[in-house]
């Protein structure tokens, strides 16, 4: 009797263990957010139909959302700091796949268009009715764009201008923005995302090493970053669009950063 | 309204006949019918994109004879591959004919107004461009 008991116990268990992995097939949302109110809202909104995990900070976030590998990342821009957006290129490096939807409590259409080229999949206001928030996660898990009307114009504007800039047919190229950049900071940087040390690119340029600092500093201020890392980060994103721009036909891994 | 699809035409028009505060200056089914169309000189011009031999030519041709006038193009699902090149040759909207009872007012009026009507299952095709595009900030 004790044994027939016994196993029925497991397989109360068990069930209830199967519960549980049925409801984690279910698609993952990571909601990251500063502010409790708004992650309370968001998961209210959200529970019912999706799997939800929370973050609360911006430290560990990259490591925490590779692990969890979530169908859609919910991310207040306040948690990588506005100005500091460039950061979740970190991310979106390290799970290309992933989708952020960037969430503010005011969206600007400069930081709209940032978070855009960065990778970002959405961009619109943090306070959505819940039907509409569960419809922008499910056309964005589902390989779609988010953002408002007006964005839109301004995508088109911008890659217009930029295509300008580079010349017909030569829109996917990797070289960053041409009219910015001087022709020593281009190969600078192009070297930069093989992985070389500025030792090597200064060798490989036929310069002094003081000189390629400089360019790196100027490549620094003029893509709006503050380091090497994040430089490279930044621009290898770009040279998998484009193999042919690396100096030697093939790609290699961004590497030895220091 | 320029399409080379009576019914489709016909339909469009009367739909936005419906509408109050717009108003349909006229139709067209051919390139010569469009180009005598823009001399009214539309806000709106609803263009088939295959209307003529070449819609994206026509397209572009109306842009530097009409300036002011918007153009919103109207084209099939099969045709989506050529979103970019309907906004890239100046277009500001891209509707769907599927789309043309439920939207068409609504796309006019956006149009209108200065801004894209792009269906929004495409607006990633816009936006993978510019990921690829780096820039000054």
């Amino acid at each position: 009797m004790r044994i027939l008991l016994a196993d029925l116990h497991m397989q109360q268990k068990r069930e209830t263990s199967l519960k549980v992995r049925v409801r984690r097939d279910t698609d993952v949302v990571l909601i990251a957010s500063h502010s409790t109110p708004l992650r309370n809202r968001w998961r209210q909104g959200l529970q019912r139909r999706f799997a939800v995990s929370e973050a609360t900070r911006w430290a560990g976030l990259r490591d925490r959302i590779t692990h969890l590998k979530p169908a859609v990342v919910l991310l207040d821009v306040s948690l990588p700091g506005r100005g500091k957006l460039s950061r979740i290129a970190t991310i979106i490096q390290s799970v290309p796949q992933i989708k952020i939807i960037l969430l503010s409590q005011s969206p600007q259409d400069r930081e709209g268009l940032l978070a855009l080229r960065l990778g970002a999949r959405g961009y619109c206001h943090g306070i959505q009715a819940t039907p509409l928030m569960r419809r922008i996660i499910e056309k964005v898990r589902s390989g779609e764009v988010w953002i408002a009307r007006k964005l839109v114009t301004m995508v088109l504007e911008e890659v217009a201008s930029l295509s300008a800039g580079h010349g017909q047919g030569s829109r996917r190229d990797f070289s960053p923005g041409q009219s910015d950049l001087t022709f020593r900071e281009r190969e600078v940087a192009k070297l930069l995302v093989t992985g070389a040390t500025n030792k090597e690119i200064a060798m490989e340029l036929s310069l002094s090493e003081k000189t390629v600092k400089g360019h790196m500093t100027a490549l620094f201020r003029k893509l709006g970053v503050r380091s090497r890392l994040r430089l490279a980060l930044l621009l290898s994103q770009f040279v998998g669009s484009s193999r042919r721009s690396a100096p030697d036909g093939e790609v290699r891994r961004v590497a030895g950063i220091q | 309204m320029a399409d080379r699809r009576g019914n489709d035409r016909r339909a469009g028009v009367r739909r936005l006949r419906r509408e109050r505060g717009i108003q349909v200056v006229g139709e067209a089914q051919n390139s010569t019918e469009v180009r005598a169309a823009v001399d009214l000189k539309p806000r709106v011009l609803v263009l088939d994109v295959e209307l003529g031999s070449d819609g994206l030519t026509l397209l572009r041709i109306v842009r530097r004879t009409a300036p002011r006038t918007k153009v919103l193009i109207l084209a099939d699902r099969r045709s989506e591959a050529s979103l970019l090149n309907v906004l890239f040759a100046g277009a500001r909207g891209y509707l769907e004919r599927a789309a043309v009872q439920r939207f068409l007012p609504r796309a006019v009026r956006v149009v209108d107004a200065g801004e894209t009507w792009v269906p929004r299952r495409l607006v990633s095709r816009i936006t993978d461009q510019l990921v690829g595009l780096n820039a000054r900030d």
